[in-house]
This record gives structure tokens, sequence and C-alpha cells, in this order.
């Protein structure tokens, strides 16, 4: 009976210990065949030229297509506007962010902290195109047309509650003591937060603002409804702009493009996934150094 | 004085976000007023005609909500038994080993893969094996976006569970080992029960997830304005159709679409209020 019921539980043992490995290896097979496709895809368009010229217009793309020579061009003006609408972004967000974070660091368990973070929980998890629809609305809608602008700040709205909570996560993770004795010296709270708080988790909040831009970069669903898309390079902030990842979604859609489409998504992933390993790196030494 | 200004600006960044929801909040719903007057709010949420003609215009959302709590359910039910097998696999079977961060390290990568990545991805070579099975048309589907979905919710839904189950007392588990329990034994008497919760919130944020992803669901779920009879027909969700008829909408269509997407707010502000809540409330 007993001999039995051991053989029982370890055949399930067993069994289980399988099934996880198996399914495991199942939910990271995606992530290893993209890498794969993208790379593969990707790789043989990746030339200097690719980084140092605009994306070619639809008469210079059926030109080529006569002749015998690949499309020319690049993806500069991606590169460019998507770098304009991340600053606009960083520049919005990130000042908002780290002063919501320090509120909510010190008054998250009052009426008041806890209705504003039940708001930034249900921000943070509201769908990109609502904030896209929403910005449109708001920017887009009253001055008639997209702008780098506008899309900068659609993006600070879609990162803004996700930033707020890993910053306050940084906060947290400080130990204790650190509070309660800038408090027993008398000292302010602006002075705890700015001379304690804030020096101690520099390292923290660097790796927070690296990880936040590694989100920002690759949302695309509210630049569709702001930015637009140009061939050129453009500088004026408040004229059409457009981004590395909405000038996928725009290969995407077109024929003969195709090519450039993986060259410019494997360079997304690439810039995005260096942001993160950056910024996972900043906050494991931070960690450490921490706890010691 | 410094104290005070700098309470009072940290509180007027904290307040921004409720501002900004309740703003998003008025304008969705003042912006959709013509629509669901023109049409009533029963009808338009169960209506599932999308007439475009001039003059027999009629707008409904009922074949769009089916398609995005199909699809997002779908998706949630594929992804679970794969994102808790990560999840255990971290938490328990290579708990506190080099392995057991490294996956750690690799899940965090996946969740920051851009969802147009996943997308192309999806399109490119997930939409071609559907296809040479001979699902849903030329692959696209409901099916093929559900797994691209549950393809991108589950490294989300276990990091989330991981980071919840990580606070389980390991006292807990040496006693169970010292009484001669083996790893199953842990999982199901001891850790599952005590992290119930967190898996529930962890799944519920991914189905929040799942239900408002644009992109992918527009590459890959044919983009027809028909209820789906069966998992393998091809549909619309509410985002998919507003990015594929917002440029082109004129005002009352225009209205429909933004009552699409007040409709989409809704549903996702109520799934992640509810996990929220959950998590304030012990079990």
């Amino acid at each position: 009976m007993i001999a039995n019921k051991n053989k029982y539980r370890t055949s399930v043992k067993r069994l289980s210990f399988c099934l996880v490995h198996v399914l495991s290896f199942l939910a990271l097979l995606p992530f290893i065949l993209l890498l794969f496709s993208l790379i593969k895809n990707g790789k043989k368009h990746l030339s200097v030229d690719f980084f140092t010229s605009s994306t070619p217009s639809i008469s210079e793309i059926s030109i080529a297509l006569t002749g015998p020579e690949s499309i020319p061009g690049g993806i500069l003006n991606g590169l460019s506007g998507g770098f304009f609408i991340i600053i606009i972004a960083v520049v919005i967000y990130v000042p908002i962010g780290m002063m919501a974070a320090v509120y909510f660091f010190n008054y998250r368990n009052t009426k008041p902290g806890l209705l504003l973070h039940y708001s930034v929980i249900i921000l943070s998890g509201l769908p990109s195109i609502i904030i896209g629809i929403c910005t449109y609305l708001w920017i887009v809608r009253p001055f008639y047309y997209c702008s780098a602008f506008a899309g900068g700040v659609a993006l600070a709205i879609a990162i803004l509650p996700g930033f707020i909570l890993s910053v306050l996560h940084i906060f947290e993770q400080l130990p204790q003591e650190l509070r309660v004795t800038g408090t027993s010296l008398g000292l302010s709270y602006t002075r705890i937060m700015l001379k304690l708080v804030i020096p101690y988790s520099k390292i923290g909040l660097i790796s927070v603002v690296l990880s936040s831009l590694s989100k920002g970069i690759g949302k695309t669903t509210p630049l569709i409804f702001t930015t637009l898309w140009v061939f050129d390079i453009n500088r004026d902030l408040f004229q059409t702009s457009t981004s590395l990842s909405l000038l996928v979604w725009r290969f995407f859609h077109e024929p003969y493009m195709t090519d450039f489409m993986w060259s410019a998504a494997l360079l997304l992933l690439i810039i995005v996934l260096t942001l993160s390993l950056i910024s996972e790196r900043f906050y494991r030494n931070w960690i450490k150094e921490i706890k010691l | 004085m410094k104290d005070k200004i700098f309470q009072t600006a940290s509180f007027i960044s904290a307040a921004i976000s409720l501002l900004l929801l309740v703003a998003i909040f008025f304008y969705l719903l003042s912006e959709s007023l013509p629509a669901i007057k023109h049409f009533g709010l029963f009808d338009f949420i169960s209506s599932t005609e999308w007439v475009e003609k001039e003059g027999e215009e009629h707008y409904g959302a009922g074949a769009f909500i089916i398609g995005t709590f199909l699809t997002a359910t779908l998706a949630l039910i594929i992804s679970i038994p794969f994102s808790s097998s990560l999840t255990l696999l971290i938490t328990e079977y290579w708990a506190e080993t080099r392995a057991a961060s490294f996956l750690n390290s690799l899940l965090l990568l996946c969740v920051n893969i851009p969802t147009i990545i996943w997308g192309i991805w999806g399109y490119f070579s997930l939409r071609p094996v559907f296809e040479s099975l001979g699902i849903g048309s030329s692959g696209t589907g409901i099916l093929t976006t559900s797994v691209a979905l549950a393809i991108m919710i589950t490294p989300t839904a276990s990091l989330l569970s991981v980071s919840f189950a990580s606070k389980i007392d390991r006292r807990l588990r040496e006693t169970a080992y010292s009484l001669g329990a083996t790893r199953f034994d842990i999982i199901r008497k001891i850790s599952f029960p005590l992290a119930r919760k967190s898996y529930l919130i962890s799944y519920l944020f991914a189905f929040g997830k799942a239900l408002g992803e644009t992109l992918i669901v527009v590459m890959l779920i044919g983009n027809t304005n028909q209820i789906p009879q069966k998992i393998t027909d091809t549909g619309s969700s509410l985002s998919s159709i507003i990015l594929n008829q917002f440029e082109s909408a004129g005002d009352l269509k225009f209205s429909s679409l933004v009552a699409l997407g007040f409709i989409l707010f809704i549903s996702t502000a109520l799934v992640n209020f509810t996990a929220r809540y959950i998590r304030r409330v012990k079990v």
C-alpha cells in the first residue's frame, strides 16, 4: 500500500518536472525564433547607407524597380525624428514621474495617496491606442496637423505611469533606516528626499530611466495617431515627423520595402535590448550596493 | 517655505495621473456621445452591423467586442500553462540558482520587445505556419491572433507572478522538505495556495494587456467586420477597427470609433482596477 503510494508520488513528481521544463522551453522558443528570423532577414540591408540616408519616396522606389539596382535609401529620418520625439517625452515624463514617485513614497497610505495610486495603476494598464486617440483629440485636431511634439506628448503619457511605479519601487528598496535617521536628525521632508533618498538611489534611478526609454522607443500605436510620417529629416518639431518604429509600421504596408522593414525592426530590437540590458546591469549593481 | 513648494510640486505631479484619467474619460465620453445618441447606447453595444454606405450608415460595436474578448480570453487560456511553468521553474525548480536569474533577465528582455516586432514576426513567421495547416483565411484569424498575443503576454504574466511568489517565506518550504515532501507536493500544498492570489493578479494584468493590444491584432486578425463563428474565422477587435478606419472617418463614424475606444477604455480600466483591488484584499 505504502510502496504503491510512494510509486505514485514519485511518478507524479517526475511527470510534473518534465512538464514544467518542456512547457518553459516552448514558451521561450518564440523569442529565439524571433531573434533568428530578425537577424536572418534584417542583416543584409544594414549598411552605412542605411544609417546615413532618408527613406526613399514612392517615385524613387519605382525608378529603382525598373533598373537592376536595389532600392536606395535608409532610415535616417526615422532615427532623427525618433530622437526628437523621445527627447520631448523625456523632458515631460522624467520630472513629473520623479516628483509623483516622491509623493507616493511619503503619502501612499493616506486616502488621497491611495486614490492617486489607483489612478496610476489604471493609467498604466490603458491600451496605448486610447492614449493615441486622446492625444489626437487634445493636440492634433485643434491644430490640424500631426507633429513630433504631439508624438512626444503621447509617448510621455504612455510611459509616465509605468515610470512612476518603477521609481517608487526603487525608493522602496532603500533601507528603512535612511528615512528614520533623517527624521531623527530633524531634517525637513525636502532635505530627506533631496539629500538622502534621491542621492542614494541615483544608480537605480538611472536604470529606471533607461528601461523606460527602452519601452518608449518601441511604442508605436500612440505615434500612429499623432506623428504620421515623412520622407525627409524634419527639424521642425511642430510638423509631421516619424520614428524608427513608425517606419517599421509603414514599411510593413508597402510592398518592395520588406527588406527595409526587417532591417529597421532589427535595429529597433538591438536598441531596445541594449538599453534594457544596460538598465538591468545598473539595477543589479545598485541592489547589491544597497543590500550591503 | 521651500518645503511647502516641494511638497506641493510633488502632490501636483502625482495628481496629474488622476487628472489625465478623468480627462481621458470625459473626452472619450463627449466625443462618443453623438454616436451613442444617434444609435442608442444599448443598440450601439449590441448591434453587430458596420455599414459605411452613405445614407445608410449604421455602426455597432457587437462584433468587435466579441472579437476583442474572444482573442484576449483565448490568449490568456493558451498562455497560462506556459507562464505558470516559467514561474515554477524560476521560483521552485531552479530557485536561487544562476540559471533562474538568467531566465529572469531573459524574460525581462522579452517583456521589452516592442509589440510591432512581435506583430511582423507573427505575420511573416507565425502566419505561414497556420496557413500551411489550413487554418483561417491564408493564416489570419482569431486563433492566430490569440497565439501571437499569448506569446506576447506570457513573459509579462510569469514575471509578475515571480515577483509576488518570491515573497513567500522560504522556511515553510524547507520545513516541508524536512517532512519528506516532494517538490510537487510543495507546489501543490504550499506554494500554490499561498500564491493563488498573485497568480490571479498577474493573469488579470496580462489579460488587460491582451485586451488593448493593437498592432499584433491588426496584422493577424484578418480585419473583417463579422462575428467570428468559430475560432479559425477572421474578425476584428475594438482596437484593430479603430486603427484601420481612423484616417478615413467622417463625423458620425469618427464618433462611433471613439465610442469603441471608450468601451475599450472602460473594460481595461475595470480589469486593472480589479487586479489592483484583489491585491489589497487579503485572501
